[in-house]
């Protein structure tokens, strides 16, 4: 078995009495697909702000290709290829498209600001070099069209692209999806999953995705992690997911007599 | 050679300019455009923090007192020997060369004095960061009153009047260029990340505290060279001009002109600074006036003024 690209030992956080999450623990491999489900409330956005350095674990380990991620703060962790979305879509509103996945580059750009200044010729072959690849991906997410329109004025579906877009300019191995088909309809979601399995396949990363819809999750995840009330109650395939009495009993509602 | 020759033909003109408005344009004038480049130095800069990076920062005649008192400082005790060790220099070369070299450590000591407030305060946010940055700006001013070397609540006075309107706005439209270059390249975005969603931002790898205290360094650094033009063409300085008071105006010209709006800062620092003198005639109803006309700006403009739409409407109309 290789190497996982991701391992949380036995990770818990507490917010006063609360206890978000405990005694988590997975592996998750490279280039591996995993859902996490679980009601509201469950952890699971904890979770990824634990993942990213939002918060620290108050017990517990996570290694990212055995780096331990618990003392590093958010944008080092980037660094070393964790890029996320968020559940209530943070876009930098005032920024047009394609400067919304330009400044994603941040952390890989040889210039210095003097170089802006001076327009000098690497400045801007970087500069042509960045704009082309932001291009790009605009292009596979079908938003190259809009590239000048503020981020602000994009509708909901068109926003949660462009964050997915943001978060993979930062070229990371692992991409944390949170939430990604919330408050899209039918035929949206169906795009979407679609376009994260191509995304998954052609771009070789592992994606860990947080939903709420089971027929996303049902559909793209081979692999899924169920959650209750912070505590981890279940792993498995979908198969088994929805099959497990807990599971059953905790998220989709008692089972139902005939 | 292209590259050049924008900066030359910049240069060319604003030689032309001196010596037109030198030899031609009444001094009340001369004096009202020379404030209008140097307020444009200080909008600017603090269009960079409070407006592209979304920072409060409530103390920017502070460092313009900084930036102002060193250079000067420098020129009064420095350049006497300097002059004479390099005496065989001739004086049309060597006094450009000594006031660019005041005008640098101005500028120099602004940037550390951005530091010192940056370093340690940046961590606070909004109100917090304005108070911090209000509070900076008086100790500098109590700082400077009790600096005997410096004139201390006497002022400063004879300070040799290197400035004149070709190097104001020789540095004003440097200030002007590099802040527009700077917010337009991909690594200057992260100046507006800052300011749109800092969460967003950190998560792409963009080190928050650092992008702001570059902010402020820059914002410094031109806060300063503006402090050093205004002390040698005024040849006078006293700390009643770098108080609070003077902070507010510049927030209020970048508020006026729209946050992170470049040329929209621009226009409405000039018309702010000739708004009082135009006032002039209205004599005690002047200050009210004032007042009236930004508020009636903002109400009507809250976004700003932008110049950009005031041509294409102008052009349409037309």
């Amino acid at each position: 078995m290789t190497a996982p690209l991701l391992e949380v030992r036995n990770c818990s956080i507490a917010f006063g009495g609360l206890k978000a999450l405990s005694g988590l623990q997975f592996q998750l491999a490279p280039e591996e697909l995993m859902g996490i489900i679980g009601p509201n409330g469950a952890g699971k956005t904890t979770f990824f702000n634990l993942l990213t350095g939002v918060y620290d674990p108050s017990e517990g380990e996570l290694y990212f290709e055995k780096t331990l991620l618990n003392p590093l703060k958010p944008q080092d962790i980037n660094r070393l290829g964790i890029a996320r979305t968020f559940q209530n879509i943070r876009l930098f509103s005032e920024l047009s498209v394609l400067d919304n996945v330009r400044v994603a580059f941040h952390h890989r750009i040889g210039y210095s600001l003097l170089d802006s200044a001076l327009d000098g010729k690497a400045f801007r072959k970087e500069e042509v070099d960045i704009r082309e690849e932001s291009l790009a991906l605009l292009e596979q997410f079908h938003l190259k069209g809009l590239r000048d329109e503020l981020a602000k004025n994009l509708s909901y579906g068109d926003q949660r692209r462009l964050e997915m877009v943001r978060a993979l300019a930062t070229r990371p191995k692992l991409l944390l999806l949170d939430e990604p088909a919330a408050g899209m309809n039918a035929s949206e979601k169906r795009d979407l999953i679609e376009l994260i399995r191509r995304l998954h396949q052609e771009l070789k990363l592992a994606i860990l995705l947080i939903e709420h819809d089971m027929a996303v999750v049902m559909n793209l995840c081979p692999r899924i992690l169920v959650l209750d009330y912070g505590v981890p109650i279940a792993e498995g395939n979908p198969e088994e997911i929805r099959s497990n009495p807990k599971v059953i009993e905790a998220y989709l509602g008692e089972k139902v007599r005939h | 050679m292209k590259r050049l020759l924008l900066p030359l033909l910049t240069i060319a003109l604003l030689l032309l300019g001196n010596w037109l408005f030198n030899g031609y344009l009444n001094a009340y004038y001369l004096q009202i455009l020379v404030y209008i480049g140097i307020n444009i130095i200080l909008s600017t800069s603090l269009n960079l923090i409070n407006g592209y990076t979304g920072q409060f920062n409530l103390g920017h005649a502070g460092f313009m007192a900084v930036g102002a008192y060193a250079s000067a400082a420098f020129s009064v005790y420095a350049h006497p020997p300097l002059q004479h060790w390099f005496a065989f220099i001739p004086s049309a070369a060597l006094e450009p060369a000594l006031f660019l070299l005041s005008l640098a450590i101005g500028a120099f000591a602004a940037v550390l004095a951005g530091l010192a407030i940056g370093l340690p305060t940046l961590r606070l946010r909004g109100d917090y960061l304005a108070i911090a940055t209000l509070g900076f700006g008086e100790i500098v001013l109590v700082i400077i009153n009790n600096m005997d070397s410096v004139g201390g609540a006497r002022g400063f006075s004879d300070i040799p009047g290197y400035s004149n309107f070709f190097w104001v706005f020789l540095f004003a439209a440097l200030t002007v260029y590099v802040v527009g270059r700077i917010t337009r390249s991909s690594k200057g975005l992260a100046f507006m990340a800052i300011r749109d969603d800092e969460i967003a931002a950190l998560s792409l790898g963009i080190s928050n505290t650092r992008v702001k205290v570059t902010a402020f360094v820059i914002g410094a650094a031109f806060a300063g060279l503006g402090g050093g033009l205004y002390a040698h063409y005024l040849n006078y300085l006293h700390v009643n001009s770098f108080g609070f008071l003077k902070s507010v105006d510049f927030v209020v010209m970048v508020v006026l002109g729209g946050m992170g709006n470049l040329w929209g800062v621009v226009a409405a620092t000039a018309l702010l600074t000739m708004l009082p003198e135009l006032l002039r005639s209205f004599a005690e109803w002047r200050m009210i006036l004032y007042s009236l006309l930004i508020i009636l700006t903002m109400l009507l403009r809250s976004r700003g003024v932008s110049v950009k739409q005031w041509f294409f409407k102008a052009r349409a109309a037309s």
